[in-house]
């Protein structure tokens, strides 16, 4: 606290005018422990800030913003990317063991959490060179928006989802062929529905806020248990069981109300819901088997 | 090698749904069946085509990981909501993100409009609303208790006999008693303007501090006989560090370089009292303590009770005006309350080039909302707004 009045003040007025509150948020940042200088620090800010905000947002959201941002995570990050030692033993000390027990809570399999957790690390150090022959660490790319190890989860998260993923592009010709017949086979003995009646449901789905269909899509589509819904939007299962609740009972009257403007009688739209419901038992029914 | 292994762990999991609790979410299936059954099929072949419309622009790890924090603004959170609506893939990189989270959310507060308010789930709003209505009964029952007897049993039985009861009583009393009852009811109703202790304060006043403490502090604590009502006693379950930052927010906060609270602090849990004088170190015995202590009196000087501040600051100075109470010391430590010293925050005094370091010997708040610092080294700070910004005289 005792640099505030010199060194900021003198690095501002070497380079570029920066500023005034740059220096309140360059201590903050503790960057001077790790190396980053002033200047390094204040261009990052504005990296951020152009990446964020359009060119034209006034200089209080800019602000704002900068105030923000996760700081010492950030500085952190950059002048591990720069190759400072110090930050890099801080890095290993503080995020080493939570990177393998992220890795460990995505991948479910002990060697293949260390497995990935190895690959990130090596990205971090610096797996591609820049034209300059430069190692290019993978922290370049963090901003500080988020905390430094929700980050580091959420790249170990990518990184797994698309290494399946590109491992699956690799399945063989067989197993891709019975895959295909049996999915012909299954929308071969499902009943076509009434054009209607998508066109209600969908038109009651777009009533739906953005969250909402967020939910219903991971419930439905993706099959993912209230708990995991709830983990993803910061709030307890029970609260997304209700609200799943109410949103399937609000739907369902919402397209029944779209059948009866598009023509359909209440009776009719009720029979037309109710042997969709039928189908979909049959369905479940053999999902959960 | 790792690409077999997710292959094999992953392909379970897509073989139960892509859900590592199969069990679990059976369960769930069988609990709500019913109303999901009405409308899964449709939905889901609907919602499957939203999704084949996703749009490439994904969210960057920066997004989803701020998105899992709750520090994007609503603008920023709206779009990332509305891409996570459509595309399974972010979706999955949320929902393995979170599953290996730990605490780490909101650890550090960025400014309020980057945190969205979070919402409760029942239990917390039920328990609230208990701990809101304990904090209702609490109060009424204080104000009974502190109420005088006699102020008690005339709110039990008006003194003051409406005109249209017609009781013998009231026809009874004259025009003269009727007057005098109610100057009485009225008196007991209002509270007690501080008296100025007729026995000499015992203090030890340090040189540098004489001069403030006489002129600023108990002229301050005194004048004020401010209509404000004192705060409701909060419960103690209820009493938060953050309570100050509440209170404070309620006064506008001008554009342009807000003052900083630098951590918010709780001190005493008796009521406020507007009328309380403050003082450092003012108890008898206390005068010669190595450190200095914000004290107040409720009694006109009387007796002082000491009020947890700062552990860490050697208190030279408080001052009062009305509910607003602030208190300096060491390293330029100044602390405010404004609800009478229940909750304090302390205040960075700081400009743009500067901040203020010295030991804080006086403050002076007799032209309030303009605030007057001297500190041991001749400087002066001064803010005109109520401490949102400062500059150095």
């Amino acid at each position: 606290m005792s640099m505030i009045n010199s060194r900021p003040v003198a690095t501002r007025t070497q380079a570029q005018e920066w500023p005034l509150y740059f220096a309140d948020l360059y201590d903050k940042s503790k960057a001077q422990e790790f190396g980053l200088s002033f200047d390094d620090f204040a261009a990052i800010l504005e990296q951020v800030s152009r990446a964020y905000l359009a060119p034209d947002t006034s200089q209080a959201e800019v602000r704002e913003l900068h105030a923000s941002l996760r700081l010492e995570d950030l500085a952190l990050a950059r002048a591990c990317a720069q190759g400072s030692e110090a930050a890099w033993d801080r890095f290993l000390n503080r995020y080493r063991q939570k990177l393998y027990d992220a890795a460990a809570a995505i991948a479910k399999e002990e060697s293949t959490a260390r497995e990935l957790a190895d690959s990130l690390y090596a990205e971090l150090f610096g797996t591609r060179q820049a034209e300059d022959g430069q190692r290019v660490s993978k922290l370049i790319s963090y901003t500080g928006r988020g905390s430094l190890e929700g980050w580091l989860r959420t790249v170990l998260a990518q990184n797994y989802v698309n290494e399946y993923r590109r491992q699956r592009r690799l399945v063989s010709f067989e197993e891709q062929t019975q895959t295909e017949e049996q999915s012909r086979k299954k929308v071969d003995t499902e009943v076509p529905a009434d054009s209607r009646l998508e066109q209600a449901t969908d038109a009651a789905l777009l009533e739906l806020s953005a969250e909402e269909r967020m939910i219903l899509a991971s419930y439905y589509l993706d099959e993912r248990t209230l708990a995991a819904i709830g983990r993803m939007l910061g709030v307890h299962e029970s609260t997304i069981s209700r609200r799943i609740g109410k949103i399937t009972a609000r739907l369902r009257k919402r397209i029944i109300r779209g059948l009866r403007q598009l023509g359909m009688s209440a009776r009719a739209a009720e029979e037309a819901m109710e042997n969709d419901v039928r189908d979909l038992a049959v369905d479940l029914r053999g999902r959960l088997v | 090698m790792l690409q077999d292994r997710c292959k094999k762990t992953t392909g379970e999991r897509s073989m139960k749904g892509q859900n590592p609790d199969g069990s679990r979410r059976a369960g769930e299936l069988a609990i709500n069946g019913r109303l999901m059954a009405k409308i899964s099929k449709i939905v889901r072949s609907s919602l499957a085509r939203g999704t084949l419309e996703k749009s490439a622009d994904h969210p960057d790890a920066n997004l989803l990981a701020a998105f899992a924090e709750d520090r994007l603004v609503n603008r920023e959170r709206a779009a990332v909501v509305n891409h996570l609506a459509q595309c399974t893939n972010c979706r999955e990189y949320l929902a393995l993100a979170s599953s290996g989270a730990g605490t780490e959310s909101s650890a550090v507060a960025g400014p309020a409009t980057y945190q969205r308010v979070r919402r409760f789930s029942p239990v917390w709003r039920w328990a609230s609303g208990t701990a809101v209505a304990l904090c209702v009964l609490a109060v009424v029952w204080q104000v009974r208790v502190q109420l005088p007897p006699a102020a008690q049993s005339q709110k039990s039985s008006p003194v003051v006999p409406s005109a249209k009861s017609g009781s013998p009583a009231a026809s009874a009393m004259s025009k003269n008693e009727l007057e005098t009852a109610k100057d009485q009811a009225l008196s007991v109703a209002k509270p007690k303007p501080a008296k100025p202790s007729s026995k000499p304060i015992k203090k030890e006043l340090r040189p540098a501090e004489e001069q403030a403490s006489s002129q600023v502090n108990l002229p301050m604590a005194m004048k004020s006989e401010s209509s404000r009502v004192a705060p409701a006693v909060p419960s103690p379950d209820l009493q938060s560090a953050q309570a100050f930052s509440a209170e404070r927010s309620r006064v506008p906060m001008p554009a342009n370089q807000p003052f900083r609270v630098l951590r918010g602090q709780l001190a005493l849990r008796s009521p406020a009292e507007p009328n309380a004088l403050w003082s450092i170190n003012a108890a008898p015995g206390t005068a010669s303590n190595t450190r200095g202590m914000v004290q107040r009196s409720t009694d006109g000087g009387q007796t002082w009770e000491t009020v947890h501040v700062s552990d860490n600051v050697d208190f030279r100075t408080a001052a009062a005006d009305g509910l607003d109470v602030w208190a300096g010391g060491t390293d330029g430590a100044l602390f405010h309350s404004l609800d009478g010293g229940l909750h304090w925050g302390q205040i960075e005094v700081a400009d743009a080039n500067t901040q203020l370091r010295g030991t804080i010997v006086s403050i002076d708040t007799r032209k309030s909302p303009q605030i007057a610092i001297t500190t041991n080294l001749g400087e002066t700070w001064i803010s005109m707004d109520g401490g949102w910004h400062w500059r150095r005289e």
